[in-house]
């Protein structure tokens, strides 16, 4: 049975279209769920009602099979995270610890020793007595995440925690938090609008768009089935290929298609989609499952192969992006290791791919506002 | 760059050099003009006068009073206005500032004319047979109080309001998930961090109130005299220029001795609400 359960919820801001709609979740205890998607998709929204700062207009929230949807932020036995920290700028390291602890009328004693057990989960051990200015942006984060499990609540809430963070510390703030949940086993809600945060860390991510939570799933079958082009164009670089469905062979697991793009011979692909015979359709090709072929080879059988001309050339460190014109104007990336690379601008290739990297979607959306969206 | 236009000042400083600073100085000047010595006997007598020590009390007294009333009344108006979106807070503040646009004359008046033995609450009590002879509202400390306190406001809220906008709700958010009640969370999150506002309006509102003359001088009794007025009736009625003056030289002093305190535990700026 799932743990905490958003059942329906909905929340519109005064006078204007509902900030989030129809979120239906169902989380289990001591999962990390990340709540992916562009900024004013509605994550923030939807975690603050969790907290409870925010009542849902419609719908509600359950923990432990509980209607908590009601309950005030400080009666549900939540930890909390914020981008800019929120740490007691008046409080000590070590107040700011004990704050929870002194909040549940914790015995002296048992604060001591509990703050600064947290204080060395997160590695601040002797900083207890500084003041939060005096810590660094990483320091100071680390302080907020003790802070916020240091009562061992029941629900981890984090949003954006590392997005004031750079890079290398990122990486390494990341590693340190999934492994506290782990331990602690703490159900964790973790928002962000970074893929690779959201793929590297969770066992759920959910991505949300304008509101609504448009899919939900492991990181690698987000990566790997993306059920819509919003989805398969924010998690990943994708190609978005224009084609057409000439016939549809039903079966299982999947129904195989054959598809025409203009400039190549037919396709076979094989999906769980269904799409009708005779209607446009898209088929998302990641960039690095595009091999580039100088000379055109007859492609094998499970192999698709578009003819294009390369434009561009783009040096990555370890592998290099490359732009390549098909006939119709349309631009596919490739991903190549930088090494291999032994092309150059207007050459004419060939671009292949096995079929079964093919990942169909019925064409309802223009892909470009869907990359804008992404970047 | 801003070194280079700094000389756009100097209009301002020549102006108050010459029209500020040179007459307080003569003006504080004027006991020591016989020789030094006899200018700090003279002061000497006067921190013992027995006269000048119950008007300096009162005046004490009624700054503290009316400090104390109007910090109590402004803060929760201050609290209110930190608390609302940006975009709101102008009209408010429009509001507040109002009564500072108004003739502070304009205003004792008012007062007078509402509290005298014939003024308005008196005639209408005895109108309505609550009493039969009219109380008297007028020239007495109580008086005096509710005349600076209706000016000294503005100040306070103004002062507060400075210091509690840079209180990021967030922080009483946060409180609240990690336990605290609402009202746990203003005593243990918001109170502490508006303390240098608090204090602020605290010492502002004590120094002005120190020096409050018009007030206290039109709605305040003769038992009541504050050091102001006395000033005035040393220069006016007795022409003793030198008294007048060693009553200001004690009046700066004890302002300077509380800002050097405040000095050693806050900063000075919060003093000034534009500063942040
Ligand atoms: N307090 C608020 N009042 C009105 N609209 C809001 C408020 N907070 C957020 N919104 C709107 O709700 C939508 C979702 O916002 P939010 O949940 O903050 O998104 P995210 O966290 O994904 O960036 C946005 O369109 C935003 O403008
Ligand atoms: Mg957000």
């Amino acid at each position: 049975m799932s743990y905490l359960s958003l059942i329906d919820v909905e929340k519109t801001y005064a006078s204007s279209a509902p900030a989030v709609r129809h979120v239906s979740l169902e989380i289990e205890r001591g999962e990390f769920v990340t709540f992916l998607g562009p900024s004013g998709s509605g994550k923030t929204t939807t975690l603050s009602m969790v907290a409870g700062f925010i009542l849902p207009s419609s719908g509600r929230i359950e923990v432990g099979g509980q209607d908590i949807t009601h309950v005030p932020p400080h009666q549900r036995n939540i930890g909390m995270v914020f981008q800019d920290y929120s740490l007691f700028p008046h409080m000590t390291v070590e107040e700011n610890i004990a704050f929870p602890l002194r909040m549940r009328g914790m015995s002296k004693r048992d604060i001591t020793s509990r703050a600064g057990e947290a204080l060395e989960i997160v590695g601040l051990s002797g900083f207890g007595h500084r003041l939060p200015v005096q810590l660094s942006g990483g320091q100071q984060q680390r302080v907020a995440i003790a802070r916020a499990i240091v009562y061992r609540p029941a629900i981890l809430l984090m949003d954006e925690p590392l997005g004031a963070l750079d890079r290398l510390l990122r990486d390494r703030l990341q590693l340190e938090i999934k492994q506290i949940q782990r331990e602690m086993g703490i159900t964790t809600l973790y928002v962000t609008h970074d893929q690779g945060e959201a793929l590297t860390m969770s066992d759920r991510i959910c991505v949300f768009n304008e509101g609504e939570v448009v899919q939900v799933g492991t990181p690698s079958s987000i990566y790997e089935k993306p059920s819509n082009v919003f989805v398969a164009g924010f998690v990943g670089e994708s190609n978005f290929l224009e084609c057409r469905v000439l016939t549809r062979k039903s079966g299982s697991p999947g129904n195989t298609y054959v598809l025409a793009f203009p400039d190549s011979a037919p396709v076979t692909v094989q999906s769980e989609c269904i799409l009708p015979v005779h209607s446009e359709a898209i088929a998302v090709v990641r960039p690095e499952h595009i091999r580039v072929e100088p000379t055109f080879i007859q492609p094998q059988p499970a192999e698709a192969a578009i003819q294009a001309t390369i434009r561009d050339i783009i040096y990555r460190g370890e592998s290099s992006s490359l732009q390549a014109v098909l006939r119709s104007g349309q631009t596919v990336t490739v991903r190549i290791p930088s090494r291999s690379v032994v092309l150059s601008p207007n050459q004419e290739v060939h671009l292949v791919w096995e079929t079964r990297d093919t990942v169909l979607l019925p064409n309802d959306k223009r892909p470009e506002a869907v990359i804008e969206a992404a970047e | 760059m801003l070194r280079k236009s700094s000389w756009l000042i100097a209009p301002c400083l020549a102006y108050m050099l010459v029209m500020y600073v040179t007459p307080a100085l003569i003006m504080l000047y004027s006991p020591f003009q016989i020789s030094v010595e006899s200018g700090f006997t003279a002061l000497g007598e006067a921190l013992v006068e027995p006269s000048y020590q119950r008007v300096m009390m009162t005046t004490f007294r009624t700054a503290l009073v009316v400090t104390v009333l109007a910090v109590l009344l402004g803060y929760p108006t201050a609290y209110y206005l930190s608390r609302l979106p940006s975009e709101k807070v102008g009209k408010y503040m429009l509001l507040i500032m109002f009564p500072l646009w108004t003739s502070l004359l304009v205003r004792t008046y008012a007062w007078i004319a509402l509290l005298q033995d014939s003024g308005v609450i008196n005639s209408t009590l005895m109108s309505a047979n609550l009493i039969s002879n009219p109380i008297r509202l007028l020239y007495n400390s109580g008086s005096v109080a509710i005349g600076m306190v209706q000016i000294l406001l503005p100040y306070a809220i103004i002062t507060m309001y400075s210091v509690m906008v840079g209180i990021k709700p967030r922080l009483s958010q946060t409180a609240q998930v990690l336990g605290a009640s609402p009202t746990r969370a203003f005593w243990h999150i918001f109170l502490p961090l508006s303390l240098p506002g608090l204090s602020a309006a605290c010492l502002l509102l004590f120094i002005m109130g120190l020096g409050f003359f018009v007030t206290p001088a039109l709605l305040g009794g003769r038992r009541d005299m504050m050091v102001g007025t006395l000033i005035q009736q040393q220069v006016v009625l007795l022409g003793d220029w030198d008294s007048a003056s060693l009553l200001s030289i004690m009046l700066l002093a004890a302002t300077i001795i509380l800002l050097f305190v405040y000095s050693r535990f806050a900063r000075l700026e919060n003093l000034v609400p534009a500063s942040k």
